[in-house]
């Protein structure tokens, strides 16, 4: 071979080896960043959290109390600095300053120590009022619970503003009493201004009172839904914020039923959500109202997974196409092919990646449902992750009121311990024995009344869970589901429907 | 003028007076008492075949109506340097001539050897050291009754009849100065001087070229404007009217000097054919030294402040200012880096100096008889400098190499050719395209993106550089960056025109490259290759992928990859180079990576990688020796780089983030290889029309024999390796840690435009004349795609702006302060390779930095260590990325900090997607309790600290200069200096450095193959 060949047919062959450098990388592993969508825990970096609870009160406000709960599951004192801001109604004349108050009126700021291991609940002493919550590390969990003659509810308060909130179910049908507010609350420096669209059967529009809604800077704000969108029980709705960032909450009282409902918005759509509590029928009412804010159509499967139930004869999932700006209504006390004999958990996977809101509301239909209770309604938008730790709020109003905590499994292949710790006045016990839910399984823990003292709760669990408490009121005239809060680091994307069906198909 | 007989007459006796009067020594002329210690002159009896009272004491022969002539022959060179001097004018038949030898500090005492050779001279000792102006100022109210003076070199020989020939002009003409005609003494056939011609500018131009051959075609008498001192007959009054020469100049400046004022003061100056002298130009007190030529600029601008009337020193002064400082550019860009410190070393002394000069000048205008514009009509007209530069680029036909030896090396005839008119001319037409081609950026402006930093004034960034003290971000104590003093330095030649002083260093990668391109062929190839190389390294899409991207770092790599490709072919002294010592090419090769160091030491790493490559090469191809001294030159040269990089390559290599900071900003975007290929990095203009360069470099492989496929597959390897580099840090090396693309590019580029060189080599010599047959096919078919390669540089270069932004962040977000206002800084977060600085990390590819007021600063191209402030600043924005904080404004404030910036696009005014991170960040900001959105651009985030005035105290800090920062200043300028030394030297080494460069050895082997 001459040297000219070999210089030739060297170069050639090292053009070729970089050829195969240049593949493409081989798909890269998806990774799973949380949006803030839900509240979360800041991650172990973070040095202090902030929590926003906007809704400050429901209805006409009489007879309503507004608490905050701080629970504190860390082995250090934490200092919370509350900052109450007065709202204003948004679409009455507005005769006063948008800024009500905040460090310049000395009963607008308090500040509380919460204990290691222990909770607190602070009465809200400013009528109609959002409140800020800083704390001075990071651990503890912020919310705030409404509690009216007629009913009671309590949410997580807010971990991050946003440009957009999503309310799926709002209902101002005033035949029965209904009132839905929504709270726009902007502790920022910065105005925003808002348009809140309403999306009902006959379609969607943005009415002119509630378009350019200017939520001014360190203010908040309170529109009376139903004087815009008058007399309809479902309707959904979306707060897109044209300029800043607000934290948007819905509070709905329908004395009529003895209920109170707290939504928080959801400041960003997922494709997948998975709920932990779950029962329909034998006197208990589960609708779901999936809601898709994206221009395009959504197609969403609901799979209901019944406890203890053989991965091989679950339920036929729920093909639902949800047009876009709609929403569409999964009643579960319809279906016959869901089991009402035994709790399930629910999931739910936009499948052409479109995202939506769920939102879950169950009901109490009469006395003999399985919750116990008389009536009431509760609400739930989901999680959209699973993690292994979970910590939340366990201070009730009443000492006689009863929880359960529903802990789900969304894992395909791997068994979850479940431990559940009580933090209360210093002390961390542990509740009950711990529980072993096989993939897809879950379990509900009855958890027993709830004591005099506030508390919180903590699950950690062996392989990431989803997990709601269930709570029941004293009297039984009301019950709500509290969502769990997990740290930013321990989030985990739920695993897709398809590797369920994969696996059951294995199964099978 | 009227010959003074009577004075003459009584001429000896004068002289004899002074020189009795002065020195106290016996007044004879005669050597009555030579034999005791020759304290005046020596004796003919001093000569052995010669009897002492054979030549009795007798007085000074003069004439009797001819005009007395004192003749005045300064020397220091001892006694054999007089004789040839003083046996021309004992041959002189003029009978009214008078020699007085000055000796200036000669080694031995040269009484006895002029006494020998010229019985009548005097001789006076005076002290050495000085100038032969200064010399021969020595005469001034001594000598009386003299009509002329004449001033001799030493080493001059008159022929017969030259004084009587001069005497006799300066009646005829009336003139009061007037020179020989000089012809060189070993070749007396061959003119030397004959007067010079003299611009506004003090610039002198010789009537007669030197080695012009004499026949007689100057041969009449004419008015000059100066003559030298080798022989110059002046009129005695008037020379003491001038006071002499003017002390402390140079040789030529001395002349210049006094004809000028000779002229101010209303005499004329001829030269006189008909006088001849031979000149040997070795006398070591007449004729100007090395150091006397680096003081000519200096003693033209002295007199042009001395000799020019007020209203005509007002108009020509700016105008000399403005040239010298053209020179100064020109002579810089050239390579004669002696010039230039001449050019400023003029400017220094006569600053100096004024007071001394305006009282010469004083002096001057008092005995001013001659208008200047009558003076002005007898200078050269236009600048002097600038035309003979011409003339001798036009004029410079010498050979580069020996006929035997380049044929011996199988050289194509046409490098014989000299090849700087093609390279006046190819650089004439590069510069027309660089300039319409950056005519957006000259005009406007270079927009700051990425490293094409913002500068400031002159002496901020020289004190900067100093000082060691950062301007920028937090202020620390830290190296800075070279680049500081180079940009100062042009703003100050640009007299402060520091937007175009900016514009020029940031893109002065590009004519870097192609000067670096066409001298990497020197000597090897022919003058048609060398614009080949030259051009097909413009042709490259690498400098405007860099300039389009702000990519400083790499658009210098370009700038200097072809250097490092021709030293590291030349140190290697494989054929067809000549095997010389490396050190002086090492040095220079140091020199160029000092420069592209200033920039970013990114340059000396892809150096080194290059000199691995091409080692590796040679030794494959059995060159053993060659790889060996590849090797040693390299790392010469890499350690000369690093050295005058100082205290930056110290400081880079005990940082933690050195490695981001060597390679600047890097882009994410993974290469293809399609890409690289055809060397782009698909940030400018992308088209497959960018693969004619490659296909054209691969025709020295096709059809190339002998060292020109050697060198081509050496070549072709370098551009394989740096691909491979290209793909395999993306692929493996962790983001921040890689360099970019187009810097791992730039080498590729370079081998392959020199491959295309060889390749148009290798068609003369390999195919040209040859039956018609597949390799004439093959050349056919790559002379066809050359022609397409100037395609994408014509469409990059009708952009005005090589494709580079409109609008930048920076100028954005100009409004939220006033400039200059420095008392806050700004926080800038975004993508790294998106910011307009230098960042820090904080987490995956999201960066940030600070900035003292909201414009980043030149030193930032170095960015300081991280300190403990800007660590603490990075520990709080990651908290508050985690969701942790909705205070920040609070803790920045205490750092000082009034804006953030969020930037997601280089360009102002286009909004683009953001990368995870950097939505992350602009949620995390929108949700801080104390930060303001300001609505300034859109795809911009600004935010205003809202919670308290930003104060911090370190925005005030020492000034002090850190020891360690200056001795590293120092340590790089001497290293700087010795480089310079061993790359440049003076002129004399530089005359004897081919015969000590050569390698005996390799010549001895040259000898073999011409004698073979």
């Amino acid at each position: 071979m001459s040297r000219r060949l070999l210089v030739i047919a060297l170069l050639a062959t090292a053009v070729a080896l970089l050829g195969m450098l240049d593949r493409p990388d081989a798909s890269p592993t998806a990774t799973f960043v949380t949006t803030g969508a839900r509240p979360e825990v800041p991650g172990p970096r973070a040095t202090s959290s902030t929590w926003y609870c906007a809704a400050g009160s429901a209805g006409s406000g009489v007879g309503v109390s507004h608490d905050v709960v701080v629970v504190n599951p860390t082995d250090r004192n934490t200092i919370a600095t509350l900052q109450f801001v007065a709202a204003r109604d948004a679409l009455a004349p507005d005769t006063s300053p948008d800024v009500t108050t905040t460090t310049s009126a000395g009963a607008a700021v308090q500040k509380v120590t919460v204990a290691a291991r222990s909770a607190l609940v602070v009465p809200v002493g400013v009528a109609r009022a959002s409140v800020l919550v800083e704390l001075d590390h990071v651990g503890p969990i912020v919310s705030h619970r409404l509690v009216a003659d007629s009913g009671f509810d309590e949410a997580l308060c807010a971990t991050n503003p946003g440009t957009e909130a999503h309310f799926p179910t709002a209902n101002t049908d005033t035949a029965k009493g209904a009132s839905s507010q929504l709270w726009l609350f902007n502790p920022f420096a910065a105005d925003a201004s808002v348009d809140v669209a309403v999306s009902s059967d006959e379609g969607v529009r943005t009415p002119t009172a509630l378009r350019g809604l200017v939520v001014a800077a360190r203010s908040a704000v309170v529109v009376e839904v139903g004087q815009v969108v008058q007399s309809r029980s479902q309707f959904a709705m979306s707060v897109r914020v044209r300029d800043g960032v607000v934290v948007a909450e819905q509070s709905q009282l329908e004395p009529g039923n003895g209920t109170l409902v707290l939504t928080p918005g959801v400041i960003q759509p997922s494709t997948r959500a998975a709920f932990a509590d779950g029962r329909s029928g034998g006197g208990v009412g589960e609708r779901y109202v999936i809601y898709n804010p994206g221009r395009d159509d959504a197609s969403v499967l609901v799979s209901v997974v019944p406890f203890d139930t053989d991965p091989q004869s679950l339920p036929e999932k729920f093909d639902l196409s949800v047009p876009a700006r709609r929403y569409a209504i999964l009643d579960l006390q319809d279906q016959r092919r869901v089991p009402v004999d035994r709790p399930h958990w629910v999931r739910l996977e936009s499948v052409n990646g479109e995202g939506v809101v769920v939102q879950r509301v169950a009901t109490i239909l009469d006395a003999g449902s399985p919750f116990g209770g008389k009536a009431g309604t509760a609400t739930s938008v989901g999680q959209p992750a699973m993690a292994r730790h979970w910590a939340l709020p366990w201070a009730d109003r009443a000492a006689e009121s009863t929880s359960v905590l529903a802990v789900a499994n969304p894992s395909t292949d791997t068994i979850a311990k479940v431990t559940v710790t009580r933090i209360v006045a210093g002390a961390a016990t542990r509740v009950g024995k711990s529980v072993e839910l096989a993939p897809g399984g879950g379990a509900d823990i009855d958890l027993g009344v709830a004591g005099d003292q506030p508390s919180g709760l903590r699950v950690d669990a062996t392989s990431p869970v989803v997990v709601e408490r269930r709570v029941l009121a004293a009297s039984g005239g009301d019950f709500a589901v509290i969502a769990a809060v997990a740290s930013h680091d321990d989030l985990v994307e739920l695993p897709s429907m398809s590797h369920t069906t994969s696996a059951e198909l294995e199964g099978s | 003028m009227q010959a003074d007989t009577g004075t003459a007459a009584s001429l000896g006796a004068d002289i004899r007076r002074w020189i009795g009067g002065v020195i106290g020594y016996d007044r004879r002329p005669a050597a009555a008492n030579a034999t005791a210690e020759f304290p005046l002159m020596p004796s003919r009896s001093t000569a052995p075949d010669h009897d002492e009272d054979a030549f009795p004491e007798r007085d000074v022969q003069v004439g009797v109506g001819l005009p007395a002539v004192v003749a005045i022959v300064a020397t220091s060179g001892g006694p054999d340097a007089v004789v040839g001097a003083l046996e021309g004018l004992a041959d002189q038949e003029y009978g009214n001539l008078t020699v007085v030898v000055m000796d200036a500090g000669s080694p031995d005492d040269p009484t006895r050897r002029i006494a020998a050779v010229m019985p009548d001279a005097f001789v006076r000792h005076v002290d050495g050291g000085r100038s032969f102006g200064a010399v021969c100022n020595e005469v001034l109210g001594t000598v009386e009754g003299a009509t002329f003076l004449l001033f001799c070199h030493d080493d001059l020989r008159l022929a017969p009849g030259a004084v009587h020939a001069m005497v006799t002009e300066a009646f005829r003409a009336n003139a009061g100065i007037v020179g020989a005609k000089i012809v060189r003494a070993e070749a007396p056939e061959l003119l030397d001087e004959m007067g010079f011609g003299v611009d506004a500018f003090g610039f002198a131009v010789p009537v007669v070229e030197a080695g012009e051959l004499d026949q007689a075609q100057h041969d009449a008498a004419r008015d000059v404007f100066m003559v030298s001192t080798a022989a110059m007959l002046v009129r005695a009054d008037l020379f003491a009217d001038l006071g002499g020469f003017s002390p402390a100049m140079s040789p030529l400046g001395e002349a210049l000097d006094l004809c000028w004022r000779a002229r101010v003061a209303g005499a004329h100056v001829a030269v006189m054919p008909a006088a001849v002298g031979h000149h040997d130009r070795t006398s070591t007190l007449g004729d100007p030294t090395d150091a006397d030529r680096r003081c000519e600029i200096r003693d033209q601008g002295r007199t042009v402040l001395v000799a020019y009337g007020a209203a005509h020193l007002v108009r020509v002064a700016p105008l000399a200012a403005l040239l010298s400082v053209l020179d100064l550019v020109v002579s810089t860009l050239s390579g004669h880096l002696g010039r230039s410190l001449d050019i400023v070393r003029a400017w220094w002394s006569n600053v100096l100096h004024l007071p001394t000069t305006l009282a010469t000048r004083r002096r001057t205008q008092r005995s001013r008889r001659s208008p200047d514009r009558d003076i002005r009509a007898a200078q050269l007209r236009g600048s002097g400098r600038i035309v003979t530069s011409y003339r001798s680029l036009r004029a410079s036909t010498g050979r580069r190499i020996p006929d035997a030896i380049a044929a011996a090396r199988g050289l194509p005839a046409s490098v014989q050719r000299e090849s700087t008119a093609m390279g006046v001319v190819l650089a004439v037409l590069l510069g027309i395209l660089f300039l319409v081609g950056s005519r957006g950026l000259i005009g406007g402006g270079v927009p700051v993106v990425r490293d094409f930093l913002p500068t400031s004034g002159a002496t901020d960034l020289l004190r900067e550089w100093w000082g060691g003290w950062r301007q920028g971000g937090f202020v620390t104590n830290s190296a800075t960056p070279n680049i500081l003093a180079v940009v100062a330095l042009c703003n100050a030649v640009l007299l402060g025109a520091a937007g175009l002083a900016r514009t020029a260093v940031l893109l002065c990668g590009l004519p870097l490259g192609a000067w670096g391109a066409w001298r990497a062929g020197r000597d090897v190839i022919s003058s048609r290759s060398r614009v080949a190389v030259t051009l097909a390294y413009v042709f490259v899409s690498v400098p405007y992928d860099a300039i389009a991207g702000g990519r400083w770092t790499t658009l210098i790599a370009y700038g200097t990859a072809p250097w490092v490709i021709g030293a590291l072919a030349r140190m290697s002294g494989v054929e067809p180079f000549p095997q010389r010592r490396i050190a002086r090419q090492a040095a220079t090769l140091g020199l160029v990576l000092a420069l592209g160091a200033t920039v970013g030491a990114a340059v000396l790493v892809m150096s080194a990688a290059m000199t691995l490559v091409v080692a590796a090469g040679l030794a494959l191809s059995r060159q053993l020796v060659g790889a060996r001294r590849v090797l040693r030159g390299g790392a010469v040269a890499v350690c000369i780089g690093a050295l005058c990089s100082l205290p930056t390559t110290i400081g880079l290599v005990g940082r933690s983030d050195r490695w981001s900071v060597l390679w600047a900003t890097t882009s994410a975007r993974r290469p293809q290889l399609a890409e690289l290929l055809r060397l782009s990095t698909g940030a400018g203009v992308d088209t497959v029309l960018w693969f004619a360069v490659p296909i054209v470099a691969a025709l020295v492989i096709v059809v190339g024999r002998g060292w020109r496929l050697r060198w081509g597959t050496i070549l072709w390897a370098v551009a394989v390796a740096s691909w491979a580099i290209a793909l395999v840090t993306y692929r493996w090396w962790p983001a921040g840690t890689r360099p970019d693309t187009g810097l791992v590019l730039a080498p590729a580029a370079a081998a392959l435009a020199v491959a295309v060189g060889l390749g148009m080599e290798s068609f003369g010599a390999d195919v040209r004349g040859g039956a018609f047959g597949w390799r004439q096919a093959a050349a056919s078919v790559v002379a066809l795609i050359a022609a397409v390669a100037v395609v994408p540089f014509i469409q990059v270069a009708a952009d005005g702006r090589w494709n580079m932004i409109d609008g930048d962040v920076v100028a954005a977000v100009q409004t939220l302060g006033h400039r200059g206002d420095t008392s806050y800084r700004t926080l800038w977060l975004g993508d790294s390779d998106a910011l307009p600085t230098r960042s820090e990390r904080i987490v995956g590819r999201l960066a940030f930095a600070v900035t003292r007021g909201v414009r980043p600063t030149l030193g930032s191209v170095y960015p300081a260590p991280p300190t403990r402030q800007s660590r603490h600043l990075s520990d709080e924005i990651r908290s508050a990325l985690d969701g942790g904080m909705a205070r920040l404004g609070e803790r920045l404030a205490a750092s000082g900090v009034r804006y953030v910036v969020v930037v997601t696009n280089v360009s102002a005014g286009e909004v683009v997607d953001p990368p995870p991170a950097v939505r992350a960040t602009r949620a995390m900001l929108i949700r801080q309790l104390d930060l303001q959105s300001l609505d300034v651009a859109p795809g911009i985030d600004v935010y205003q600290v809202t919670n308290g005035r930003a104060s911090d105290r370190s925005l005030v800090a020492s000034r002090s200069a850190g020891v360690g920062h200056v001795l590293g200043n120092l340590i790089s300028v001497i290293a700087l200096a010795a480089a310079l030394r061993t790359a440049f030297g003076t002129k004399a080494d530089r005359r004897g450095r081919h015969d000590e460069d050569a390698d005996p050895a390799e010549e001895d082997h040259e000898a073999e193959e011409v004698s073979g």
